[in-house]
């Protein structure tokens, strides 16, 4: 009972605690508009102050809030949840065929069946989402589009515009992955019903050394490829405009313009 | 296996629940390295050292005036956007470099962003679950490194103009550490007059950020952040992270269910290496991969139960280490320590940055009249020379693209409009690093354009006595007699200038 009571305690300060969260980011937010649309430039410290003026006091009531929360949770610490399982379907998938072998019959038949499925699926989806793509990247490619050399609201507009193709190819995506998530499943009950009949044929365990060996040489070539990367570009000046970029304020990238 | 923790009684079983995880450790001792330079806060300045070369590992703005290192997001982009004149073969080695050595390791640990979310998620609300949707969710940040990282930088760079547009539109570091360190200081009220709607717009992103960070585990890290999609492509190969033994494993998924982040499995490229999933794993599969030095490769201490707060692999509540390893660890701390302290002292004490100038350049003031010397023509010119004109001096730099864009557009119509009448200066940074600016000038200003071009003294002393730090353009307008009557650092517009030239005319 005395958990119970804890536990809603705790939820009863969170749900205050985010309402007024929220409530400060708005009236942040909010603050910030008004002083744009306000008009009054240039800002000053001064000007910028008496803005925020109003939302001071629902800041300090917020950290008074947090700080309250710590206490709570020093004197009556919440019970931490015991973690729950979520299974990867193909991560089961692969441990499955690693353990158990190779299906025969017409178990077999219908695993390779979901596997071609799969396969079928992803290049109908990738084939779909090339020609999808062509749209954006014509437009990217397209350099008079960005003419103006700014991203003013025309820009946007018209950049936003030519990407929903690519959104809807990304949309078509999720449901080619939401598919495979469904075959893999269908190929996981395959594969139990085949180890309860005893349809598996063992297969010899594949060493362990051979994925080791790719990951190996991956990191070797990308190794030598950073140095000499590095190296080439030390030389070519590109670490001098590395130095030079970042010891000037970028006004741009902390919003000043 | 003893738990420690359990053992302990009273105030010391508090404390060992509550004092801080060794991850926790490392994050605070990379955020302060990647912010040494202390002293910036003070004096309102970013650090303009020769540091500056290296980039540090995780999101962190160089214009923090305590960032002690670039910016690989930020390199990159203007890596990027100068490829019309060389390939970015530098920052890409760097960025190939961190991500084989530590991949997203670099997102648990050593990202100051990525600490400030940590810490904003402790506050104690409602928490948002990951599910199917923050899963897919998690692509989006590949939509912006290829969007806002990559093909708009390089297309606007084709128009010889650079855009760093994710720093410029989208990053929270910049506002939050950038624009926040430097507005907070006194010195620089000057920087207020800059604020506008893009300012406007990246305060409202950051508070969405902040916020979302509090009820979403790492909000801009997952759904966001291009550096760590940048990462995430080297896990499966980095020297750090997270491995599971498959033999091992049983499929319970305890290990996935644990994780705060959008894994599908254990080590894949959202994984940042938190380690919590180790403690949870049944049978001991998942550990570190790397050198034992600094974190053990596998510490599970059988199941987390409820008084167990912490549940750190790094506590290492289980086996104890050999002796060789412990002494091994000690060296290393220290080395750490010796570095971070080392850090410390030269960028607050040893590098004091240049000479302070006195600033008296305000308007109503007599400006300040140094002599500079020409770049297209052998001489000097000095303020004094261009008495009895209306004089526009510009202070400018090779790598401000704000400053190059005002002077190809704004600045030219000066001279259209007002001829020999109004005397145009533009005064470039005497830090030149070898870069020819005559020629640069010839390539990017040709033209009729009306500029006397010439270069700052030294220690940027006349750029500084007009209260100019380390943010290009500042424009200065000075009447007939030399009085300063117009000031602005940033960016100005013709027909601004054009009401104060007219009033003087």
């Amino acid at each position: 009972m005395a958990q119970e009571r804890i536990k809603k305690l705790h939820l009863i300060y969170g749900c205050i605690l985010s309402l007024l969260l929220i409530a400060v980011a708005i009236a942040l937010i909010v603050s910030c508009l008004h002083i744009y649309n306000s008009g009054d430039r240039p800002y000053s410290p001064t000007s910028i102050s008496a803005h925020f003026q109003s939302v001071s006091l629902l800041v300090y009531a917020a950290i008074a809030a947090v700080i309250g929360g710590i206490a709570l949770h020093l004197i009556l610490p919440l019970p931490a949840d015991r973690p729950k399982g979520v299974k990867d379907d193909l991560a089961m998938l692969r441990h499955q065929q690693e353990r158990a072998g190779s299906l025969t019959g017409a178990y077999a038949q219908g695993a390779e069946r979901k596997q071609k499925e799969r396969r079928l699926s992803k290049c109908i989806c990738c084939i779909l989402f090339v020609l999808l793509m062509i749209m954006p990247s014509l437009y990217f490619m397209d350099t008079d589009h960005f003419s103006v050399a700014d991203l003013n609201e025309d820009v946007i507009r018209a950049l936003i515009y030519s990407l929903v193709p690519a959104i809807f190819g990304l949309i078509l995506s999720y449901f080619c992955k939401l598919f495979c998530q469904q075959s893999i499943r269908q190929e996981i009950d395959i594969w139990k019903e085949a180890i309860k009949e005893g349809c598996v044929s063992p297969t010899p365990q594949t060493s362990a050394s051979v994925p080791d060996r790719r990951i190996f040489y991956a990191r070797t070539i990308i190794g030598i490829i950073a140095l000499v990367f590095i190296i080439v570009g030390v030389f070519n000046g590109g670490a001098m405009d590395v130095l030079l970029k970042a010891i000037a304020i970028c006004t741009e990238c902390i919003g000043l313009g | 296996m003893e738990n420690k923790v359990e053992n302990k009684k009273g105030f010391r079983a508090w404390l060992a629940a509550h004092r801080p995880s060794k991850r926790r450790i490392i994050q605070l001792y990379a955020a302060l390295l990647t912010n040494a330079n202390l002293k910036g806060f003070g004096n309102g300045q970013i650090y303009q050292g020769n540091a500056k070369f290296a980039c540090a590992p995780g999101l962190n703005c160089y214009s923090c005036p305590a960032a002690s290192a670039s910016c690989p997001l930020g390199a990159l982009q203007n890596a990027l956007a100068g490829t019309n004149t060389k390939l970015p073969y530098y920052v890409f080695g760097i960025l190939m470099l961190y991500g084989l050595l530590f991949g997203r390791w670099i997102c648990g640990f050593l990202c100051p962003f990525g600490l400030i979310q940590d810490l904003l998620h402790k506050i104690k609300t409602p928490k948002i679950k990951k599910n199917r949707l923050t899963r897919t969710a998690s692509y989006f940040k590949y939509v912006i490194l290829v969007v806002m990282v990559v093909i708009l930088p390089l297309i606007y760079a084709l128009q010889d103009f650079p855009l760093p547009a994710f720093c410029k539109y989208i990053c929270p570091s910049g506002t939050l550490l950038g624009a926040g360190g430097l507005l907070s200081n006194e010195s620089n009220t000057d920087l207020f007059g800059m604020l506008g709607p893009l300012f406007t717009w990246k305060f409202v992103l950051l508070v969405v950020f902040i916020l979302g960070a509090v009820f979403i585990y790492r909000f801009f890290c997952r759904f966001f952040c291009p550096l760590g999609a940048i990462y995430g492509l080297f896990n499966k190969i980095s020297f750090l992270g997270m491995k599971l033994d498959r033999p091992k494993c049983v499929d319970c998924g305890l290990c996935v269910g644990q994780c705060e982040m959008d894994i599908h499995h254990v080590g894949d490229h959202e994984c940042i290496s938190c380690g919590k999933c180790v403690n949870v794993c049944p049978t001991g599969a998942i550990s570190y991969k790397g050198p034992k030095i600094l974190l053990a490769p596998n510490e599970v201490g059988g199941r987390p139960n409820s008084k167990q707060i912490k549940v750190d692999p790094c506590d290492h509540p289980g086996t104890p280490l050999p002796r060789k390893t412990k002494i091994a660890r000690a060296i290393v701390a220290a080395s750490m320590a010796i570095l971070l302290a080392g850090g410390l002292v030269y960028y607050n004490f040893i590098d004091k940055g240049p000479e302070p100038v006195e600033v008296g350049g305000e308007i109503g003031n007599a400006c300040p009249d140094y002599e500079m010397t020409l770049y297209e023509t052998a001489g000097t010119i000095k303020p004094s020379d261009t008495r009895g004109k209306v004089t526009v001096i510009n202070f400018w730099y090779i790598y401000c693209s704000a400053c190059v864009k005002e002077l190809q557009t704004e600045f030219p119509l000066i001279h259209q409009e007002y001829g020999d009448d109004v005397e145009v200066i533009v005064v470039h940074s005497n830090q030149e690093y070898g870069v020819d600016i005559p020629e640069y000038i010839q390539d990017n200003f040709p033209g009729d354009t009306g500029y006397t071009h010439c270069r700052d003294v030294e220690n940027e002393a006349f750029f500084k006595s007009l209260g100019g730090t380390s943010a290009w353009p500042v424009t200065v307008i000075l009447d007939q007699d030399g009085v300063i009557v117009y000031k602005v650092i940033g960016s100005t517009t013709f027909e601004e200038m054009r009401s104060v030239i007219d009033g003087l005319l």
